[in-house]
């Protein structure tokens, strides 16, 4: 099969108003991360006028005023195969609503491997720190203290968002908070996993998103320090609109 | 429409690789069309020294002037050689311009949030792929044809077509523009392809078989080389899929994906068989497979 001037046109067309779909309707944060919105908003501005080149070209050849697709042995059977790739991009792109990776983005891979540990002798010779009364809100601030004081973070009041993932290898009071941090996109997306201390009773399905508030703790398996959460209150929340941490390495 | 857990992983990848992709295509693509409108092959030709040695070297370096990913560069050689560019430079050339030039280069600082390191290594494996295999051509395959052997009727990645390029009339925007769209068109087929086949790799194997393997010296390397070569990533692009292994894969394995990726690929590997002699093709892909090898075992061995 081949791709005339106004077939490749319209394809271009589509790829431009799908990343034009996607940044104005906020969707964009599910693939990439925000930092690289200009340089989406800047390839669809050059596909259209790719495009409008294709279509006006394609009109100046139904006129005869220039030539059609430029030798026809150019292009065998992979025209036909690449519009048909672009075209299951632009309805997965456009028909699919996207939702954060939770537990399926593991790839098959435990959760219980992928946990948050206190590195050894980490905040040893440390004075202990004074836990703030104020919580600490959010992931890069909770990893940030980590960072610092290592164990000595132990008892700080914190708030942190994720989603739940269960294990057989946890106890009954215990799942896991789960988030992912990307650089780019969510091709390289990495889970952060902390151990979820859960009140007596709280209901905490799969996947579901949560906001946590409560004490960093830790909790010792196989000579392992994981780092823990002790949940005081736990709110099933809506996944929010960035579900991904940025940038964080 | 809302898709269920593992779909829905699968579909998310697959269109993030696709999108974060495009400006680096396009970005390509753009260059190899303004080269191709804008620089003479003569005005090459007359640049390059006069010794063997010098004209490899040259040629392994001339990607940083002209960059052209490894979808546009075959036709580039073809007609380099044609110019009266000796065959093992042309094949040197053919072998580091997509990985040796401005925006490859920059692409990969980028995936690899301006690691320098990476960037420098992967410039110094794909150099000295090129230049053994020019030096090697020359020494043992005298007689062997370089990429002037392409056949008329046989076009190149890029689309440009024989009697496309310099020989035609009009270089301005709307052309430029034009001849662009005709190399992202024979681009995109295998970076969309390359994201539903990473996409795949990443929601249904097991990261831990993955880690598992990731983690040794030897097997690590030998597990990524033939995977690059199945995928055939765009050199603009291939640094952001490498980048998805990084957290799995030993580095020396990373850089290795990287280099042979676009030295050896499906796509390319086709085009290239009709392209050279066969002779010449079989040092290409025996050269390359073994030094990158020993490359990347090496650098796992010095980069743990």
């Amino acid at each position: 099969m081949r791709l005339d001037r106004a077939g490749r046109g319209l394809l271009l067309l589509g790829i431009a108003l799908l990343i034009g779909n996607l940044l104005a309707t906020g969707q964009m944060v599910k693939y990439m991360a925000p930092a690289l919105d200009l340089l989406s908003a800047l390839t669809a501005v050059m596909l259209t006028v790719m495009a409008g080149v294709e279509l006006w070209q394609a009109r100046a050849a139904r006129r005869g005023q220039a030539p059609e697709v430029e030798p026809a042995a150019a292009y065998g059977v992979d025209e036909g195969l690449t519009a048909a790739l672009l075209l299951l991009v632009l309805v997965v792109g456009f028909v699919v609503t996207p939702r954060a990776l939770g537990t399926s983005g593991l790839g098959g891979e435990r959760v219980t491997n992928l946990l948050l540990a206190f590195a050894p002798g980490s905040g040893a010779g440390d004075p202990p720190a004074v836990p703030s009364r104020t919580p600490l809100d959010g992931h890069p601030a909770v990893l940030g203290q980590l960072r610092r004081v290592g164990l000595a973070a132990l008892g700080q009041s914190v708030r942190l968002t994720g989603t739940v993932a269960r294990s057989d290898d946890l106890g009954e009071d215990e799942a896991v908070l789960l988030r992912y941090a990307i650089v780019h996109c969510v091709a390289d997306a990495r889970p952060v996993a902390f151990v979820l201390v859960a009140p007596p009773g709280a209901a905490l399905p799969a996947d579901q998103w949560v906001e946590v508030d409560g004490i960093l703790a830790a909790r010792e398996r196989s000579g392992v320090r994981l780092v823990a959460v002790e949940a005081r209150r736990i709110t099933l929340i809506e996944e929010p609109a960035n579900p991904y941490l940025s940038g964080y390495d | 429409m809302v898709l269920p857990g593992l779909l829905n992983a699968f579909a998310v990848v697959f269109i993030s690789i696709v999108l974060q992709s495009l400006p680096f295509v396009l970005l390509g693509v753009l260059a190899s069309a303004l080269v191709q409108r804008h620089l003479s092959p003569e005005t090459v030709a007359r640049w390059l020294p006069r010794r063997r040695a010098g004209v490899v070297l040259a040629a392994s370096l001339f990607g940083l002037v002209a960059p052209v990913c490894d979808c546009g560069v075959i036709p580039l050689a073809r007609r380099l050689a044609a110019k009266g560019v000796p065959g093992y430079a042309a094949t040197t050339f053919l072998l580091a311009a997509p990985v040796v030039n401005p925006i490859v280069l920059v692409s990969t600082a980028v995936a690899f949030q301006g690691r320098w390191e990476i960037v420098v290594l992967r410039m110094a494996m794909t150099l000295s792929v090129a230049i053994a295999v020019g030096l090697l051509a020359d020494r043992l395959l005298p007689g062997a044809d370089g990429p002037s052997a392409l056949p008329a009727t046989i076009r190149g990645g890029s689309g440009a077509a024989p009697t496309a390029g310099w020989a035609r009339a009009g270089s301005g925007p709307v052309e430029v523009i034009a001849q662009a769209t005709h190399e992202f068109f024979d681009v995109i087929f295998f970076i969309v392809l390359g994201a539903l086949f990473t996409a795949a790799t990443q929601t249904l194997v097991p990261r831990g078989n993955l880690a598992a393997l990731g983690r040794t010296t030897v097997g690590s390397v030998a597990v990524l080389m033939p995977v690059a070569t199945l995928l055939s990533i765009c050199s603009e692009a291939d640094a952001f899929v490498a980048r998805a292994f990084a957290s799995t894969f030993a580095p020396g394995a990373v850089l290795a994906f990287m280099t042979i990726g676009q030295i050896v690929d499906l796509r390319n590997g086709v085009l290239l068989v009709r392209t050279v002699d066969g002779r010449l093709a079989g040092l290409i892909v025996a050269v390359s497979y073994g030094l990158v090898f020993v490359e990347g075992v090496l650098l796992n061995g010095v980069l743990r």
